[in-house]
């Protein structure tokens, strides 16, 4: 198989064959990503084509410091939440519009039945969500999500503890019946 | 000590307790099982991390929005989506390809060429043909660039004389007045050009390709004025 470094080269000339074929390579990785932090399957439909656009863009800045993957990895990252913050403040500016009119039955509306990691992340809020997201799943540290959301490495904490104190909640019909793992076995980042 | 706070429980999945939680813990078991309970979830998390998503675009409208960027050469460019660039080699096959169809025009130039020189061929055969049955299935050895290109040049000269003697054993020949040979030698030298500029495009420091792409194109322009010379008066060549 070819290297990625000669496909990359390729890449910049705008070679669609070497194009295609890191897209096929990474795409399933990163469209997981992208997919897991906006929650929404459309939402991330067309947050994923910016998110490539963006990776081929940057494509010339690769410096083949860490590996392709690790590196678009952080792209997508930062283009999905990027993305997400656009939306957020277009749908808080909705929201607040009608909060009025829809308060009551948001309120008597809290059932939930969770299945899955992603159904519960999609039942927390945004930003704690995106925490737990980043830093349990994707395995960044709270210094690099601080960096990312522009919050300080004491608020991700804050915000990781209270999403998994709502997500033990929300699984507990899983984790209840699973094996204990050791320590060592779920010790992520810091 | 009371139980410890579901926030903190949270955060000593993958964190240390002090010296008195440790001390609740270890006669707590509710608090205990809380954080067993936490650190199930963090490996149901890992494991997310590796799953897979299948693409949530087509590559078609990622390859329309990439050429919009100008990220994507326009297939038109690029000889159909293909092409290397940026003084990368192409690869064997395609030089190859394009050697055996500049070949294969060769050979049809040189028995149509051969309709009016025969006896140039007939002149130097003796001394190709040798040549080239020394070379036959040989292994050979370069020690330099130079030498190399030397033999290449021997062997374009072989090979065009052994074309021209081919067409001298035609017996299907036209004569050199007739215009339809050199419109059939053009329909051929186009199709070569074609194919050696595309390789000339996904190879575009390549000398050979280079080399094979500006001969082609001579042998065309003097193919159309030899047609333009063999046309009646009255017959005026427009173009090919």
């Amino acid at each position: 198989m070819e290297s990625d470094q000669l496909l990359i080269r390729r890449a910049i000339d705008g070679d669609e064959r070497a194009l295609r074929q890191l897209w096929s390579q990474y795409a399933p990785r990163i469209d997981a990503v992208v997919k897991r932090l906006a929650g929404d399957p459309d939402l991330a439909a067309d947050i994923a084509q910016d998110v490539w656009i963006q990776i081929f863009r940057a494509l010339k800045t690769y410096r083949g410091d860490a590996q392709f993957g690790t590196w678009a990895h952080r792209i997508a990252v930062n283009r999905t939440l990027n993305a997400l913050r656009k939306v957020r403040r277009l749908a808080k500016v909705e929201m607040d519009i009608e909060e009025d009119s829809v308060s009551v039955e948001m309120d008597s509306d809290r059932s939930f039945v969770a299945a899955s990691i992603e159904e519960a992340a999609r039942k927390l809020p945004d930003g704690a969500r995106t925490v737990f997201l980043l830093h349990d799943v994707e395995g960044y540290t709270h210094e690099d999500i601080a960096r990312e959301l522009g919050i300080t490495p004491g608020a991700s904490k804050s915000q990781l503890f209270k999403a998994r104190a709502k997500l033990r909640r929300l699984l507990a019909h899983l984790v209840d019946h699973l094996p204990a793992p050791s320590r060592a076995h779920v010790a992520p980042a810091s | 000590m009371s139980h410890l706070h579901p926030e903190r429980l949270a955060a000593l999945a993958d964190g240390e307790p002090t010296a008195a939680e440790a001390a609740h813990l270890s006669s707590c078991s509710s608090c205990a099982h809380e954080i067993a309970a936490h650190r199930r979830l963090l490996m149901l998390a890992w494991q997310e991390r590796e799953a897979l998503s299948a693409p949530l675009a087509s590559w078609e409208s990622l390859a329309e929005s990439l050429r919009g960027e100008g990220l994507l050469r326009d297939p038109a460019s690029t000889g159909g989506g293909g092409a290397r660039g940026g003084g990368l080699r192409s690869p064997w096959w395609v030089q190859a390809a394009a050697a055996v169809v500049i070949l294969a025009g060769g050979m049809h130039i040189g028995r149509m060429t051969m309709a009016t020189s025969g006896d140039t061929a007939t002149s130097g055969q003796a001394s190709t043909n040798a040549r080239l049955a020394s070379n036959t299935d040989s292994v050979v050895a370069f020690a330099s660039a130079a030498e190399a290109i030397s033999v290449l040049q021997r062997a374009e000269r072989d090979y065009r004389l052994a074309m021209m003697y081919l067409a001298g054993q035609d017996t299907v020949t036209r004569t050199a007045d007739d215009p339809d040979v050199y419109r059939a030698r053009l329909a051929a030298l186009d199709e070569m050009a074609g194919v050696a500029l595309n390789a000339v495009q996904q190879s575009p420091q390549d000398p050979l390709m280079n080399r094979y792409y500006l001969t082609t194109l001579g042998a065309r322009d003097a193919t159309l004025r030899q047609l333009g010379e063999k046309l009646p008066e009255n017959v005026q060549l427009q173009g090919f």
